[in-house]
């Protein structure tokens, strides 16, 4: 079974269509580069798989599991929404890391959320006993909470340093933003998403916005992650970069995949006129 | 009356000013998060309505609007709801709210996109995204304007003795009037000079504080 499945995937804004029925699917540990001109929909994809977008038409199935139909009613109740961005990562092309929070902070932020949010649940939430039962036992169950939501910060704190050795930065645990370059703040975007566990890690033109010296590190990274098995989608212009690591290669072109292979396919033997003329510009 | 008396008399009138002060920051500052959440909602009536109430507010004398808390009701009632000191508390904290609601506005929306983004493929909820990430670098980028008006507040308590409440002004007021002296004046202003310095160092120190990030 597929880990991802888009089916027909349909996006406007207003008048203008900007995806016109996307399907394809992923494997687990999949790499899947797109590639296209500017403004043929490559963000509004990646956008609309994270739900930051609302697609407009066709389905999203994560491990069977459909996330949006177009033909069903959906439910659009924020804690519904945010269990399925869950199954997505997005990393951008501005990094938009937390600028008063240190690496260590950006990365442990949802995570420790997350467990403040599991654990009031957990010793707050569904107890039936009397009222009068609960309020007697409240010191204790407060404390037993703190004890427990120590013990969830410090695993979230040992995940989070293991991903930042993982991207290269493990003497920047406690730099700001501001102290760090381009390419290094990328990397406490790349770890901050790898910390949820996303079934599927999507990045939209991770290194755009550096400069060329800094692009190096982190492809690195990203190529890095597919020995964890990680599945991936990245919209890039590196074209270097979506041949050495792609499994598999999209090309968009005005909201529809123009062209859909392996690298040597695609590079190689495109098919499309649209595809050759794009990638004689690389 | 010598320089000891004019000095307990002159603590008197300052004791009211603080009170004004301090009353109207404790209740403007959080009530303007209120008015500026409601000048920015998607709900068009409400946001009309804050805005035009801000406009109003911020279009007027605040001297005005102290006369007015105080002398409408009782004109079109008959009543007074209100003791003098609540009429000048009541609309100190309606003015200076605000006054704060724009500029907590313009903080906020000041703040790019992409951060409630991050925070949102992150999975937080929406109350997450605004008090763990937007909130304080709300709080950095509007310190100084805040700092500005509350400078400014110190000063605007001399208002409220237009509905005859003791404060440091006609404290120094009732001096000159009843011995003829005049430095009494000059003396509030030594006051006001002090207290508002206390406050700019204050405010230099948060500044400091935030200063940790750029
Ligand atoms: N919020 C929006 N409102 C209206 N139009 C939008 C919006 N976002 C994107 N578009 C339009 O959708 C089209 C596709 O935009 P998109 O950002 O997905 O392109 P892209 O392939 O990522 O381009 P680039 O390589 O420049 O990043 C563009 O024509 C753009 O103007
Ligand atoms: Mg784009």
């Amino acid at each position: 079974m597929p880990i991802l499945e888009v089916k027909n995937l349909k996006k406007n804004f207003g008048k203008l269509e900007v995806l016109k029925d996307i399907s394809f699917s992923l494997e687990k540990g999949e790499v899947l580069a797109i590639i296209g001109s500017s403004g043929s929909g490559k963000s509004t994809l990646l956008r609309t798989l994270n739900f930051l977008e609302k697609a407009d038409g066709g389905c999203i199935i994560v491990n069977g599991e459909c996330l949006y139909d177009c033909g069903k009613q959906q439910k659009s109740d924020e804690a519904e929404l945010r269990k399925k961005r869950l199954h997505f990562g997005l990393v951008f092309q501005q990094f938009n890391l937390f600028p008063q929070y240190n690496t260590l902070q950006n990365i442990t932020l949802a995570l420790n959320l997350q467990s403040k949010e599991k654990l009031r649940k957990a010793f707050f939430g569904e107890d039936k006993r009397s009222f009068f039962q609960k309020l007697g036992d409240l010191p204790k169950t407060i404390a037993k909470y703190r004890a427990a939501l120590r013990a969830e910060y410090a695993g979230n704190t040992d995940k989070a340093k293991q991903l930042i050795e993982r991207v290269g930065l493990g003497d920047k645990t406690y730099s700001y933003p501001f102290e760090l370059s381009g390419g290094q703040q990328q990397r406490v975007a790349i770890a901050r998403a790898l910390a949820l566990e996303p079934d599927v890690l999507c990045f939209d033109e991770p290194t755009s916005a550096l400069d060329p010296e800094l692009t190096g590190e982190v492809l690195k990274v990203i190529k890095d992650l597919k020995k964890y098995n990680s599945t991936m989608i990245v919209v890039t212009h590196e074209m270097e970069f979506a041949r050495d690591v792609a499994d598999r290669i999209i090309f968009m072109y005005d909201g529809k995949i123009e062209e859909e292979g392996t690298p040597d396919e695609v590079f190689g033997n495109p098919k499309s006129e649209r595809t050759k003329q794009f990638i004689a510009k690389y | 009356m010598n320089f000891g008396q004019v000095t307990l008399q002159l603590l008197e009138g300052f004791g009211t000013t603080v009170l004004v002060f301090a009353l109207t920051l404790a209740m403007a500052l959080p009530l303007g998060l209120i008015v500026a959440f409601g000048s920015m909602t998607k709900f068009k009536p409400l946001r009309w309505l804050t805005r035009t109430i801000v406009w109003i507010i911020r279009g007027t004398p605040l001297m005005l609007q102290v006369i007015v808390v105080f002398y409408v009701p009782g004109l079109l009632f008959g009543v007074n709801f209100t003791t003098r000191f609540t009429a000048v508390i009541i609309a100190f904290v309606i003015n200076y709210a605000c006054y704060f609601s724009e500029i907590y506005r313009g903080g906020i929306e000041s703040i790019s996109k992409g951060q409630y983004e991050a925070g949102q493929v992150l999975g937080m909820t929406k109350a997450q995204i605004f008090f763990k990430i937007v909130l304080f670098q709300v709080v950095k980028r509007i310190m100084a304007p805040v700092s500005n008006e509350v400078i400014t507040l110190v000063k605007d308590t001399a208002l409220a003795r237009v509905i005859a409440v003791e404060e440091l002004i006609s404290a120094s007021n009732d001096i000159m009037a009843g011995f003829g002296i005049i430095y009494p004046l000059f003396y509030a202003g030594v006051f006001y000079l002090i207290f508002c310095g206390i406050l700019t160092v204050m405010f230099n120190f948060i500044e400091k504080k935030l200063d940790y990030y750029r």
